[in-house]
């Protein structure tokens, strides 16, 4: 019996896709899509259009609603879309299938193609959904006839090859030992703000446009190729409804246009050769050495050099834990464990307490709680989703009112967590800035609260990685915005803002006691 | 049919599972015994091809495994000890996933399978609601999908009801002609019936390799049956290798691995393969 290639890849890819489409998560994205699509499009009766040149809005032709929404979809699909499909190798680890996919005559090749396939037809999937919706919102908004064909040759352009190579640098990532974990997830965020850049400062032409895997390079180049406008904003601009509308061409089929892109889609080769380089085949010695090297030998050696510490936290916790009343007592011991289990996380406190200690005011308020946040991003990411990982939910819920009030011990713990790091920042700048200290600690309780119900609801923590890390980028280039100053660093944060947080914080919080609450009524 | 070669797997961090371990085999049923560490785990990785050995050779059916793993791969069905399935797939969906990696296409070898294994009334029923021993079953379905010349089988039975291991040791017997089924497990009595031939290892090392009757054989004497009193009894039971106890009215009725008579009541009897297994992890093969 020799099986094909072509229908080895075909059976993985299929299978990858159907037990993506199968999780609940994904009706989800399908639901927050189509209000994306609704809300990407607004009227111009509202004096806001969708694409502004110069104040001139152009007209909702299939063209531009297509080259529009595929603009904003890219910044979406580059970012979460590693995280959505960043879990292929990690599920046959998980699910325990991976020893028998190695015993099987399928190449190290063939799997990866498959999976890699896999990943990209569900990104294709989900931006097709969405491709649905937005011309759905045609017939609502279009100020032309609806032509499928522009949209689809525009969504294939602008978003094809950021669907195969975001797919294989997930894959890749798995593939690579320090990039397995959340390290990686970390490390993507900084490879998306390239792709931005890269988009960006390309601008369709020169060498740069062969690596514009966002698509935000080819997407100007079609709008200036008709005018060469000072400004262009896509998204709900205001404009000046005194101008005339403009009207985009339909992109034109030449090989300067889509060679590029077919270029661009390449680059997903190189890469997930890469990923083949490393690829471990599910060889146990492999697996084992590469979950050791996940954060590398750095780990290790730092787990070696903050040992005293860990026992000096884990001897506190055993005479804490036992006194502290009720809930508290299992809120204290995951806080502790979570400190002993990841000394880099120690290690971080130390420096940021010291940091908070030594550094001028004018860094603490504006850097510390950024780094602070990013420190958090790691450690909170897993807190409410290990236990289903390593199997212990059993034996926890075993425990005295642990299953009634897991969430809300989880919650307490991420908290906990959360205020161990924003307490001494808080204080270093609450003489000066008692507004932003007062915001960092409402922040410290959203960021445990996100964390928390993040992982409840969808069990995972890249949800939270991926979400928290994209809000960060907002909060970052949202300069004066107090909406968006969670923590107070850009200094626009009033009273409103800190209630609002606070609001939902309480929010969120809910919504992970109601989904716990949810499990244990299916469970009966 | 397949020759293992001075065999050896070292860890990283020093540790060595299979240590210098040669073998012969033939088609037909062989078990591998051995206490938990013992190294058959990783023996059956290593046969399998997902963990390459530190050194050593291997040949299947003449071919040198390590050099050309597809060719095994192609023949080999393997049911991991530790192994578990997809939540969101059927039965038939897991069986079909698998067929696809192993070039089975067929459809009526996936329905003929499901029914070997008793699942076909289940077969378009999500896996997340399959008992523990329906998940075995399915995945004793998946090694066998490909007609494999190689069986490998670690700790199959774990979680099976006795009347499915029953029925999964006829099904192993029925395969074992013209093939060679390997099956791992510390459960004795799994192979008792149907292995032609034993292996038995002990930290890393092949103790010994035999046929059940010369394994039989190296007992005889050693095994006695006494009834004793439940004093006699608690005070013997830490310097005796005792493979089974029951309470009755009149005692306990014990049964003791030793070269010496254990009690002055003690009768010889005539080993069964269990004595014979500890027997030989007391005397070290």
């Amino acid at each position: 019996m020799t099986p094909s290639l072509g229908g080895q890849i075909r059976s993985i890819a299929a299978t990858d896709l159907k037990l993506r489409l199968r999780r609940p998560a994904t009706l989800w994205l399908i639901v927050i899509l189509s209000g994306l699509a609704y809300a990407f499009i607004p009227d111009p009766a509202t004096g806001r259009g969708l694409m502004v040149a110069d104040g001139a809005r152009a007209l909702y032709t299939s063209q531009v609603m297509a080259i529009s929404t595929a603009g904003l979809a890219a910044f979406l699909l580059t970012f979460a879309g590693f995280y959505l499909t960043s879990n292929s190798l990690r599920r046959d680890l998980l699910a325990r299938t991976g020893g028998i996919i190695a015993a099987t005559p399928v190449s190290s090749g063939a799997y990866l193609a498959g999976k890699w396939l896999g990943g990209a037809a569900y990104l294709g999937l989900v931006t097709l959904a969405y491709l649905l919706n937005i011309m759905g919102m045609h017939l609502l908004r279009g100020e032309g006839p609806l032509q499928p064909f522009v949209y689809l040759l525009t969504y294939l352009l602008a978003l094809g090859p950021a669907i195969l190579v975001v797919s294989a640098l997930a894959l890749t990532f798995e593939c690579i030992p320090p990039l397995s974990g959340r390290l990686g997830d970390v490390a993507y965020f900084f490879v998306w703000m390239v792709f931005v850049a890269l988009g960006a400062i390309s601008e369709g032409i020169g060498a740069g446009r062969f690596l514009d895997v966002m698509g935000i390079g080819f997407i100007l180049a079609q709008v200036h190729a008709v005018m060469s406008a000072q400004s262009l904003a896509i998204g709900m601009t205001p404009f000046d409804p005194q101008v005339a509308p403009w009207v985009l061409p339909p992109i034109s089929l030449t090989v300067g246009t889509v060679l590029p892109r077919i270029i661009t889609a390449l680059v997903a080769l190189p890469i997930l050769l890469v990923g083949l380089l490393f690829f471990h085949r599910f060889d146990p010695a492999r697996v084992r050495s590469a979950s050791q090297a996940s954060g590398g030998q750095l780990i290790r050696r730092v787990s070696l050099l903050v040992k005293p510490l860990t026992r000096v936290v884990s001897e506190v916790g055993a005479r804490l834990v036992p006194a502290a009343p009720g809930a508290l007592r299992a809120v204290l011991a995951e806080t502790v464990m979570t400190l002993c289990q990841s000394p880099l996380v120690l290690l971080a406190w130390i420096g940021v307490t010291a940091a908070a200690v030594v550094t001028t005011h004018e860094t603490a308020v504006h850097t510390l709680p950024l780094v602070v946040s990013v420190v958090l991003a790691i450690a909170l990411a897993d807190l409410s989703t290990r236990d289903r990982t390593a199997g212990t939910l059993p034996m926890l819920y075993g425990m005295p009112r642990v299953k009634p009030d897991y969430a809300w011990i989880k919650f307490g713990a991420a908290a906990a967590l959360a205020l161990l790091f924003c307490v001494p920042v808080a204080l270093r700048i609450a003489i000066g800035s008692p507004g932003g200290a007062l915001s960092l600690l409402v922040a410290a309780g959203f960021m445990a609260a996100l964390a928390t119900a993040l992982g409840f609801l969808t069990r995972t923590p890249k949800a939270f990685m991926g979400i928290f890390l994209l809000f960060l980028y907002l909060v970052m280039n949202g300069g004066q915005v107090p909406a968006l100053d969670f923590a107070g660093w850009n200094g626009a944060a009033t009273g409103s803002t800190r209630l609002g947080y606070l609001a939902v914080t309480g929010l969120l919080a809910a919504v992970a006691g109601g989904r716990h609450r949810w499990d244990l009524a299916r469970e009966k | 049919m397949l020759t293992l070669d001075h065999v050896t797997k070292r860890f990283r961090g020093g540790v060595t599972a299979v240590n210098d371990l040669s073998l012969e085999l033939k088609a037909g049923v062989v078990g591998l015994l051995g206490p938990n560490g013992a190294g058959k785990t990783t023996l059956m990785q290593v046969i399998a091809t997902i963990t390459r050995p530190t050194d050593g050779q291997i040949h299947f059916q003449g071919v040198d495994i390590l050099k050309e793993p597809e060719t095994l791969r192609r023949q080999l069905g393997y049911l991991p000890q530790d192994f578990g399935v997809y939540d969101n797939l059927t039965a038939f969906e897991f069986l079909s996933y698998f067929g696809g990696l192993k070039g089975v296409t067929n459809r009526g070898r996936i329905d003929e399978l499901l029914e070997v294994v008793n699942l076909h009334t289940v077969a378009h029923r999500p896996a997340a609601t399959f008992s523990g021993g329906m998940r075995q079953r399915l995945g004793i379905a998946q090694a066998l999908l490909n007609d494999p010349a190689l069986l490998i089988v670690d700790e199959p039975t774990a979680g099976l009801d006795p009347e499915e291991r029953v029925r999964f040791r006829h099904l192993l017997s029925d395969l074992g002609h013209g093939k060679l089924v390997l099956l791992s497990t510390h459960i004795v009595s799994d192979i008792e019936s149907l292995a032609d031939t034993i292996a038995v290892m002990r930290e890393g090392r092949l103790v010994t390799c035999a046929a059940p009757e010369a394994l039989l054989q190296s007992a005889r004497g050693q095994v006695w049956e006494a009834v004793v009193s439940s004093a006699d009894y608690e005070a013997a039971r830490g310097r005796l290798k005792v493979t089974r106890a029951v309470r009755q009215a009149d005692g306990v009725h014990a049964r003791v691995v030793s070269r010496a008579q254990p009690f002055p009541t003690a009768q010889s009897v005539e080993p069964d393969l269990e004595d014979a297994y500890v027997h030989l992890m007391q005397v070290g093969g």
